[in-house]
């Protein structure tokens, strides 16, 4: 499910070689006391529309794009940030209707994989430094130790099986791979012994379904040499050549938004429910917060506090891809990334 | 404070006593009879409500298992039809559509087939109606966007091979109702082998269960609600909490470890029927809890039992136990006190009264008694008591008025006792022979001690001691006789044994008293300073020569006068130098007592006027007198004390 819908994302991106208008937008800026900035001295008359497509639903996966909007990060920037509301599923007419997404936030695998199906796209900021993928499994099921998942069968989630399968080729072991959907439902009705997770989502989903986290076993492929990062920033490299002010503006804006929403959960947790509850997803509040606080796990996982894609990272990722020839050749680092650093301070 | 507390227990002491006592026992029994009616009222209710729980749970269940199976029951059903046919998609779809279209409660109604099924090639093939405002709409669903495959209600039935309910979901298309999905898998066999093909669905709106869930009503504020299989609230109150949150992300938002046990409980199919005792979710209110599980999908019903609600009774009940109890122990402050004023109030008046007479009003009237107890008895004791009393003080005043005029009788027989004898000194300011100084201190308001002295003629003096046998008022009337008569035998003529001779004659002619007198009497010649001198049986009088020797008069053995008529008594002749004393006293010096009867001594006379053997008479007697008395420390005096000195100068 989460691999389609990355690819209308996708198709959303290429479509966006789209002109960048700029328009006049009032806007309706709730002035914040404890913002790092004066909320009502930003000058709001030319501000640049911008359109920005997520990967998934509203939840605080994306709280930072969504703080920021609310609060003026990206006003202060001079950008009027929209974000495409995520659709879980898409027609042809809703196609053409998204296509001026600008930037989008892509995982780095799904990313390569674009520019190898000759979208050209370039990574502009590295946010995630660690993977959050994982296997889960119930101790109940015998599962303890690598070599127990031998014989069994593990949900996977079409588009995201590099990791899994990457993971039992390394440790040779002959598991059957079961395609599911996006819930825990399978793996909950022990339809399944092994599940992929992500640690800020249904990790928690599965703790918050009765298991004690002592009576589960998990896998962060992380710790298995198989960390393939996550969340990045990415246009096409046509926006950043023409507009390169515009790229940086839309990094330091993003960082210091996220920032800002790890020091300040609450509000952040706020918005995020507040944008959800207007498409009427189910959502709560504890789910968001630990989605918030792994993420701040996740983003500073190895003390990084820049946005800066590591050249090891991005050669093991398209090494990985292109040895299970999902790839043909491997797009040079720095073809690949272009850089606007900047410090995310935690 | 304390003194205060003090001042107002003495005051109150009894009833104070008495209230405290009692009253304290009382509230006691009293408590212990509330504690233990409200535990076992307490027990009571409480079992039943374990009952009630039970019953209501599995009522409540039951209905619901009801619906759901009378709805289970169709797909299944229509499976069984399916997996009977021809598989023509014209004729499954028609299958399909009656289905839906037969049973109102099925809002929607898919089949679902697997990939390749009716041609290879085609993955998906997935008729679905469904209704929308009265009419039967058809859709064929699956397509990339559209994966049924992975899709739960697909998925899980295929993976388990059994009929599933699925986890409850919103439906926009349905009017943003709850859903659920019925799904039963699809087996063909062929060849002997059974091989799935795909599935059969019943959408099924959760609205009723909604409704069935909200009606239940226990007491003022409980509730029931549902869960799913994954602990997704699925009916609950409090509407937001409704497919937003499990009972698990509900635990760990209000950090409550018990909410999650139970939680792990409900999904496990586990029952309990008022067991457990937490804070509910809607109020967050102090309840029991009973759960037992929907057979049909796993999901678990629980219906919440407030404490403060279902122990209304016992509390009001309790309530009025207490509120009677405490008007009871009203009542009985007021009877305790009431009987404890009955005792006290007479006791305080009889204290009073006898403070009254203790201040001397012994016709205070004592208060009333109408009771015929113990205070009546106390009263009367009192009445007599006070009788008697008066009686008494009217004997005492006559008594002691009486002794009061003997008193002032004795006092003035005193001063004529003293008047009697010479106490002016010096006695003879013109004569430059001698000097001289006497004391007598009676050891009552009279005594029987003398002494006198007086000139014979102008060269001679005459002087006389005295000890009267016995003490007071007949000792001094006998001296004052002696005395009386000394001066009326006194002449120029005589001479101490004949003044002595004379006095014994007079004395002992009708004494028939038998009291005597021992008796000295000498005449000193001032140009000579011979001395001639007889003695009655009287203490020996010394000599304390100028050069600080003390002798004493050696004198034979001699009755005093007053016993024997016919003794004749003689005299002797000593002789003075210049500046020797004479020192007479009485046995009252030499025999006076301290507290351990030690006697005062000779001896000890002795050795002071050895001490003071150039002192004047005056000096020498007021020094003895002050060495006897130390020697008494302030004993009581029992003897008359008479003593004189005389120094002859020459």
């Amino acid at each position: 499910m989460k691999y389609r819908i990355l690819f209308v994302s996708v198709v959303v991106v290429l479509l966006s070689i789209s002109l960048i208008s700029c328009k006049h937008v009032g806007f309706d800026n709730e002035s914040e006391s404890s913002l790092p900035f004066d909320a009502n001295s930003i000058d709001t008359t030319n501000l640049q529309k911008v359109r920005f497509l997520p990967y998934w639903v509203t939840t605080a996966q994306f709280a930072g794009y969504y703080l920021g909007k609310e609060l003026g990060f990206y006003k202060k920037y001079g950008i009027d940030l929209e974000i495409i509301p995520y659709q879980p599923f898409y027609t042809s007419t809703d196609l053409i209707a998204a296509k001026e997404a600008d930037f989008a936030a892509l995982w780095l695998i799904n990313a390569i994989e674009l520019r190898e199906s000759g979208v050209d796209i370039v990574n502009i900021a590295q946010f995630s430094s660690r993977s959050s993928l994982m296997f889960v499994a119930k101790k109940s099921s015998g599962i303890e130790n690598i070599e127990d998942m031998n014989g069994r069968k593990a949900g996977t989630w079409s588009g995201y099986e590099l990791q899994p399968t990457t993971f039992f080729k390394k440790f040779h072991l002959n598991v059957q791979l079961i395609p599911i959907g996006s819930t825990n439902n399978l793996f909950l009705n022990d339809g399944v012994e092994i599940t992929t997770a992500n640690w800020f989502d249904e990790y928690h989903s599965i703790i918050n379904s009765g298991y004690n986290p002592e009576e589960l076993t998990t896998f962060f492929f992380a710790d298995y040499g198989l960390n393939f990062l996550e969340d990045g920033i990415y246009c096409l490299d046509s926006l950043r050549i023409n507009d390169p002010e515009l790229c940086k503006n839309f990094v330091l804006a993003t960082a210091e938004s996220w920032t800002y929403a790890f020091s300040h959960p609450d509000i952040a947790i706020d918005i995020v429910i507040a944008t959800a509850q207007k498409s009427n997803y189910p959502i709560n509040r504890i789910h968001q917060h630990w989605m918030l606080n792994r993420y701040r796990d996740l983003y500073f996982s190895s003390g990084t506090t820049t946005t800066l894609l590591d050249k090891k990272d991005y050669m093991f990722a398209a090494r990985v891809l292109l040895e299970s020839n999902l790839i043909r050749q491997i797009t040079p680092y720095e073809n690949f990334y272009k850089h606007y650093t900047k410090k995310i301070a935690p | 404070m304390l003194q205060k507390f003090k001042k107002f227990n003495i005051k109150t002491g009894l009833a104070f006593k008495l209230i405290v006592s009692i009253f304290s026992s009382i509230a006691l029994i009293f408590v212990v009879i509330f504690l233990y009616n409200y535990n076992i009222s307490k027990n009571i209710v409480e079992k039943n409500l374990k009952l009630n729980a039970e019953n209501m749970t599995k009522s409540a269940l039951a209905q619901m298992e009801k619906i759901l199976y009378s709805i289970q029951k169709i797909p299944d059903n229509y499976s069984k039809i399916i997996e009977n046919t021809n598989y023509s998609k014209d004729n499954l779809v028609n299958i399909l559509k009656q289905e839906v279209e037969l049973n109102p409660e099925i809002y929607g109604a898919a089949l679902a087939f697997e990939p390749d099924f009716f041609v290879k090639g085609e993955k998906y093939f997935m008729p679905y109606f469904y209704r929308n405002n009265n009419t039967l709409e058809l859709k064929f669903l699956g397509d990339a966007r559209y994966d049924y495959f992975t899709m739960d209600w697909y998925q899980i039935p295929k993976e388990l091979g059994r009929p599933v309910w699925s986890e409850p979901y919103f439906d926009e298309g349905a009017g943003n109702a709850i859903m659920s999905t019925y799904s039963v898998p699809l087996y063909q066999t062929v060849n002997g082998e059974k091989r799935f093909i795909g599935i059969l669905t019943a959408d099924v709106s959760l609205d009723w269960l909604h409704n069935f869930i909200n009606s239940i009503k226990v007491y003022e504020t409980g509730y029931g609600f549902l869960i799913s299989q994954n602990g997704t609230i699925v009916a609950h109150p409090l509407k937001e909490l409704v497919m937003n949150e499990t009972i698990f992300s509900i635990a760990e938002e209000k950090g409550s470890l018990q909410l999650r046990e139970i939680g792990r409980s409900m999904i496990k199919g586990e029952t309990s029927f008022a067991e457990l005792e937490y804070s509910n979710i809607k109020l967050g209110k102090l309840s029991w809890i009973a759960y037992a599980p929907v057979k049909m999908n796993g999901w678990s019903l629980g219906i919440v039992f407030p404490v403060d609600e279902f122990m209304a009774d016992v509390n009001s009940l309790s309530i009025g136990v207490f509120i009677l109890g405490l008007a009871g122990l009203a009542i009985i402050l007021l009877v305790i006190i009431l009987i404890s004023r009955s005792i006290t109030s007479p006791l305080r008046s009889l204290s009073g009264a006898s403070r009254t007479i203790a201040q001397g009003n012994f016709n205070v009237p004592l208060p009333e008694i109408k009771t015929h107890d113990e205070m009546k008895e106390l009263h009367d004791s009192f009445d007599y008591m006070q009788k008697e009393l008066s009686q008494y003080i009217v004997n005492l005043k006559e008594t002691t008025s009486a002794r009061e005029r003997i008193e002032s009788e004795l006092r003035i027989a005193r001063e004529i006792q003293l008047g009697m004898i010479p106490h002016i000194f010096p006695p003879f300011p013109h004569l430059k022979e001698i000097d001289l100084y006497a004391m007598l201190k009676p050891a009552k308001e009279v005594g029987g001690d003398l002494y006198d002295f007086f000139l014979v003629d102008d060269d001679r003096l005459c002087f006389a001691i005295g000890d009267v046998s016995g003490k007071g008022v007949p000792a001094s009337l006998f001296m004052a006789v002696t005395r009386t008569l000394l001066r009326s035998v006194a002449d120029k003529k005589g001479s101490p044994a004949s003044f002595i001779n004379s006095l014994n004659k007079s004395l002992s002619y009708n004494n028939d008293s038998s009291m005597f007198v021992t008796f000295f009497v000498g005449i000193l010649n001032l140009k000579t300073g011979e001395l001639i001198y007889s003695n009655a049986g009287h203490n020996p009088p010394f000599i304390v020569r100028n050069n600080g020797q003390v002798e004493m008069f050696q004198l034979a053995k001699s009755a005093p006068i007053g016993l024997f008529e016919e003794i004749i008594y003689t005299e002797s002749i000593a002789r003075f130098a210049k500046g020797d004393k004479l020192f007479l006293y009485t046995d009252g010096v030499t025999e006076a007592e301290n507290e351990s009867k030690a006697l005062y001594s000779a001896d000890r006379l002795v050795s002071v006027l050895k001490r003071d053997y150039q002192s004047t008479p005056q000096e020498m007697i007021k020094n003895v007198e002050k060495d006897v008395s130390l020697h008494v420390n302030n004993y009581e005096q029992s003897d008359d004390i008479t003593m004189m000195t005389i120094i002859f100068y020459g």
